[in-house]
């Protein structure tokens, strides 16, 4: 693993969190702008843990005095830099040891959602059909949101989503049609530019979605996808947008 | 805290309306805005789980209209054939809608298509939504073509949901289709009566079109091999027939229609009751006769058992007139009725020398049932004079309300309609 290339990695995000914040670097982590080198998992903005970790051992055991004489991070600003990104790996460790390890995934969930076209992505927007949350279902305070109050609705599965339906989540007509001729769904007469949507793999348990986000089911087939902490409300929504490009059409997915 | 009725009742209606709609016109491919989705799904938040249930099984169920309904079998435990066929039968006898419709979509599915849709009509007609169980019986009729009980029941949820246009006009194209079976011919000569006594215009034309219907329907009864109406429809027929008649001031032919339909079901007592009904209104004589033969015949109705008794009242059978108001009383549906039969009891039992406890009760029930009834009020009032100063004769000064003939012919009409169960 090129040494040079983890530390060009490491700039990157570093640039954007300086600049913009934390949230800043999970949005290009996940909006897919990296470069698409066969090293764009090293860093911030990697996405299989696995090799997240292996990164940030080079980063930290191996190449730091190397890297903040390559990148010019001597003074104030970079002494700051480098000091976020320590806290930052630290706290990953802290909160969510699955991120270290080489079977962990990030957890299985279900939503329907408007359908980007002509993409298989969903549209970002703040209604119970788009990738966002409603302050109905996570209300601000004071400008911030908080864990433990709500947050974006998701679903475990095609078949625990039928049942959450039937019960309570939503209506025939946030269901597109298409469910029904599947046999999915029987019932369903939703706009044709509704998708069922996936993101991740893992189990459908109470974990770390991204490092602002958590998965937290709260009953049969349900979730929300709540802030990991108290956060500015922008921030939150921003985080929820940032997954975007790893939501995958869940439709042809088995039932459970 | 639990929304008011009123909030839940109006966020049913507006999804029952968004379900048939989006079915009808396969709203699915044209684009949602984002905010009336929002605002539509805050109403589904609104309902109980039980309702939310049933219009998301609506939603499956209507897909049958288009032969693409679809099953979640994985989602139900197996049941055994004559298991899910008990509880089926139970939930039915039960009046348990919800369940019927929910145990309808559960393997094995042994129900003929036809008879499926049909139990569906019939749920939803049970819970009150007319314009559902229209759909259901047309799918009925769709897949079983030609038979006429189901496009009886599309005409009575028609009628039910007051959609008189296309009920008239289904009547009228039965009336022009040469193999239309005479139930339907009568009960199409029916939507043309019933049309007439919402108090819509051109009420003789309709019923002159109602008698030609249900003639045409009669007609085609000599016929070999013309399918037999059950006995319920034909009597209904007569009846809508004759009340044309009489609408039409055609009087001795509907008194003539009455004595046909007599003639050929001689223990019917609702056919007694009418021909009662018009020869008292038309002071035609033989009226209580009619009454008479219809109590002995046990009518359903209350009018021969409340006519008879102010019979026997002006006769003085206080006796026959007691065991009159018992009878009665099983039978008045509306208050006001009952009032009647409480205020002639204790008539009699006045006129009898009961107890003063009695006869009061009698009196206090009757102005109870119907507070505005002058004429009950006046003998009560004569009582409690009558009470307080034993000596003085008062015999004769009572006073018996008039009988609303006009609307016991209507509530009659009604009670001889045939039910819907017997129609399938």
């Amino acid at each position: 693993m090129g040494f040079e290339h983890a530390a060009a990695a490491l700039s990157d995000g570093q640039a954007t969190r300086t600049e913009k914040g934390t949230k800043v670097a999970f949005a290009r982590e996940n909006q897919g702008d990296r470069p698409s080198d066969s090293f764009q998992g090293l860093g911030a903005g990697v996405r299989d843990p696995w090799r997240k970790a292996q990164s940030e051992m080079h980063l930290f055991a191996v190449g730091p005095l190397a890297l903040i004489q390559r990148r010019g991070l001597w003074g104030p600003r970079g002494w700051c830099t480098i000091a976020l990104a320590v806290r930052d790996t630290r706290s990953k460790r802290k909160s969510s040891e699955g991120w270290m390890g080489s079977d962990w995934k990030m957890p299985r969930m279900y939503r329907v959602m408007k359908r980007a076209e002509p993409e298989v992505k969903p549209e970002v927007g703040d209604t119970a059909t788009k990738l966002g949350v409603r302050e109905r279902d996570l209300p601000p305070r004071d400008g911030n949101a908080h864990p433990g109050e709500g947050g974006m609705s998701v679903v475990s599965c095609i078949a625990g989503f039928r049942r959450r339906m039937m019960r309570k989540l939503c209506s025939p007509k946030m269901v597109p049609k298409r469910l029904h001729d599947t046999g999915k769904i029987p019932g369903a007469i939703g706009s044709q530019s509704l998708h069922l949507f996936r993101h991740g793999e893992g189990s459908f348990e109470h974990s770390s979605v991204t490092e602002q986000l958590t998965l937290v089911p709260d009953g049969d087939d349900h979730a929300t996808v709540q802030p990991s902490a108290v956060m500015v409300y922008a921030d939150y929504r921003q985080a929820l947008v940032n997954t975007r490009n790893d939501w995958v059409s869940g439709e042809d997915d088995p039932d459970e | 805290m639990s929304k008011p009725d009123v909030v839940i009742a109006a966020a049913y209606s507006r999804w029952l309306n968004t379900i048939l709609e989006t079915h009808a016109k396969q709203l699915w491919d044209a684009a949602d805005g984002d905010l009336d989705d929002d605002e539509l799904n805050e109403n589904w938040e609104l309902l109980p789980e039980q309702l939310r249930r049933r219009l998301w099984g609506l939603s499956s169920d209507l897909f049958s209209l288009v032969d693409n309904e679809k099953f979640t079998d994985a989602d139900w435990e197996p049941i055994p054939l004559q298991e899910l066929a008990n509880r089926l039968e139970e939930s039915f006898q039960k009046r348990q809608w919800d369940e019927v419709l929910d145990l309808l979509r559960r393997r094995p599915r042994f129900v003929a298509s036809d008879h499926v849709s049909y139990i569906r009509g019939r749920a939803w007609q049970e819970l009150g939504q007319h314009d559902v169980a229209l759909k259901f019986f047309d799918n009925a009729s769709r897949l079983k073509p030609g038979h006429a009980p189901y496009r009886i029941l599309a005409l009575e949820s028609l009628k039910a949901a007051c959609d008189w246009q296309e009920a008239i006009s289904r009547a009228n194209q039965y009336s022009l289709d040469p193999t239309s079976s005479p139930s339907l011919l009568f009960r199409a000569g029916d939507v043309f009566h019933a049309y007439s006594m919402t108090g819509g215009e051109d009420q003789g034309e309709l019923a002159k079109r109602a008698v030609d219907v249900v003639n045409q329907g009669l007609d085609k009864l000599v016929h070999l091999g013309t399918e037999q109406p059950p006995d319920s429809i034909l009597v209904a027929a007569l009846v809508t027939k004759a009340f044309c008649l009489e609408r039409l001031g055609r009087f001795d032919e509907a008194l003539s229609t009455y004595d046909a339909g007599i003639q050929r079901f001689p223990g019917n007592p609702e056919l007694l009751t009418a021909r009662g009904l018009l020869r008292l209104e038309h002071n035609m004589g033989g009226s209580i006769d009619d009454f008479r033969s219809a109590v002995k015949l046990f009518a359903r109705s209350v009018w021969p058992y409340l006519e008879l008794a102010r019979n026997e009242f002006s006769q003085h059978k206080y006796d026959d007139l007691i065991e009159l108001c018992r009878l009665g009383l099983a039978r008045a549906n509306r208050d006001a009725d009952a009032a009647l039969l409480f205020d002639l009891l204790a008539l009699a039992l006045f006129e009898k020398n009961d107890s003063a406890v009695a006869i009061e009760r009698a009196f206090q029930t009757a102005v109870s049932l119907d507070p505005f009834n002058l004429a009950i009020r006046h003998n009560y009032e004569r009582f409690l004079v009558v009470s307080r100063h034993p000596n003085q004769p008062v015999s004769g000064d009572w006073e018996l309300s008039p009988l609303p003939i006009e609307e016991e012919g209507r509530v009659l009409y009604q009670s001889v309609q045939p039910s819907f169960a017997l129609a399938a």
